[in-house]
């Protein structure tokens, strides 16, 4: 109820009642603003995970990868004997003219995919041996080393170097799979079309679809050329490197 | 909530604005560098199937 008061002018004044919010709206209020600042901080954390972070370790991978050889060297590939050992650095200029990484030993997320960038299935060869050299990384998040695997096609090359040997390798095709198809990695890699004993493969594996990882991408790449550290880097790739 | 925190800070609107704008700010850090990195080992711990 509201009292109406008029003053000698003829001016009327309304004289609202305060009215006071129950304990039950109070509580509500609290709780809708809970539940969105709860909101926000998903959203935030979304945004975290799949745009802050992969930037930030993506740049923290590679230049690492870059700087890598200047400070400490890579382990020679018959003594590679532990988790972790940084073997190789790896060029994929399909993936960006400045896009590095370091190869490292065994795939476990910490301190190898997620730190490192790419890593080494332990039962497979070494890159230039006859057989499978398989290497897994992230699609997305922790860097996201292989995020753009499905964009390889015919011409691309890879570039491995390590410490006494450069491998170039060629693309061959790139096929989905599911996690359990774990034949792709084999010597002579399953579902490749025209794969043969005594071939020296590349195998490049990561999640697909992103953000849902219910299957596995798959590139494979056959050795095309190498050549001795002590020949500098092969020249297609510096005049790759040298546009920058 | 939030109205209640308005109220509380001093000064004039636009001065009310930039510390609002701070506070976020601070808040959004602590989250990006702190809570976040924290979190992600909470909600995501390391396994050998997903890359």
């Amino acid at each position: 109820m509201s009292d109406i008061q008029e003053l000698a002018d003829g001016t009327r004044i309304i004289w609202a009642p305060i009215v006071r919010p129950k304990r039950f709206a109070f509580l509500t209020q609290i709780l809708g603003e809970l539940l969105l600042t709860a909101g926000v901080v998903l959203m935030l954390f979304v945004g975290y995970k799949t745009l802050f972070q992969d930037n930030l370790v993506g740049n923290q991978q590679s230049d690492f990868a870059k700087t890598y050889t200047e400070r400490d060297g890579f382990v020679a590939l018959d003594a590679v004997s532990k988790d972790a050992d940084i073997f190789a650095r790896m060029y994929v200029p399909r993936f960006g003219e400045s896009w590095t990484r370091l190869v490292a030993e065994g795939t476990r997320w910490h301190p190898v995919l997620n730190e490192i960038g790419i890593g080494h299935y332990v039962n497979t060869v070494m890159p230039g041996e006859v057989g499978n050299f398989a290497i897994a990384a992230h699609r997305r998040g922790f860097g996201g080393a292989f995020r753009d695997i499905d964009k390889l096609t015919t011409g691309d090359r890879v570039y491995i170097e390590t410490k006494d040997t450069w491998f170039i390798f060629k693309f061959l095709e790139t096929e989905v799979v599911l996690p359990t198809d774990v034949g792709v990695i084999a010597p002579v890699p399953e579902k490749l079309d025209g794969s043969k004993p005594g071939s020296r493969y590349l195998t490049m594996t990561s999640c697909t679809p992103i953000f849902v990882n219910t299957e596995r991408i798959i590139s494979w790449f056959e050795l095309e050329q190498s050549q001795s550290t002590a020949e500098g880097m092969p020249r297609d790739l510096k005049i790759i490197l040298g546009s920058r | 909530m939030y109205s209640w925190l308005w109220r509380k800070l001093p000064g004039t609107l636009l001065l009310k604005l930039v510390q609002a704008i701070l506070l976020s700010g601070v808040a959004l850090a602590v989250m990006y560098f702190f809570v976040f990195p924290w979190l992600d080992v909470v909600i995501f711990p390391e396994t050998e199937t997903q890359i």
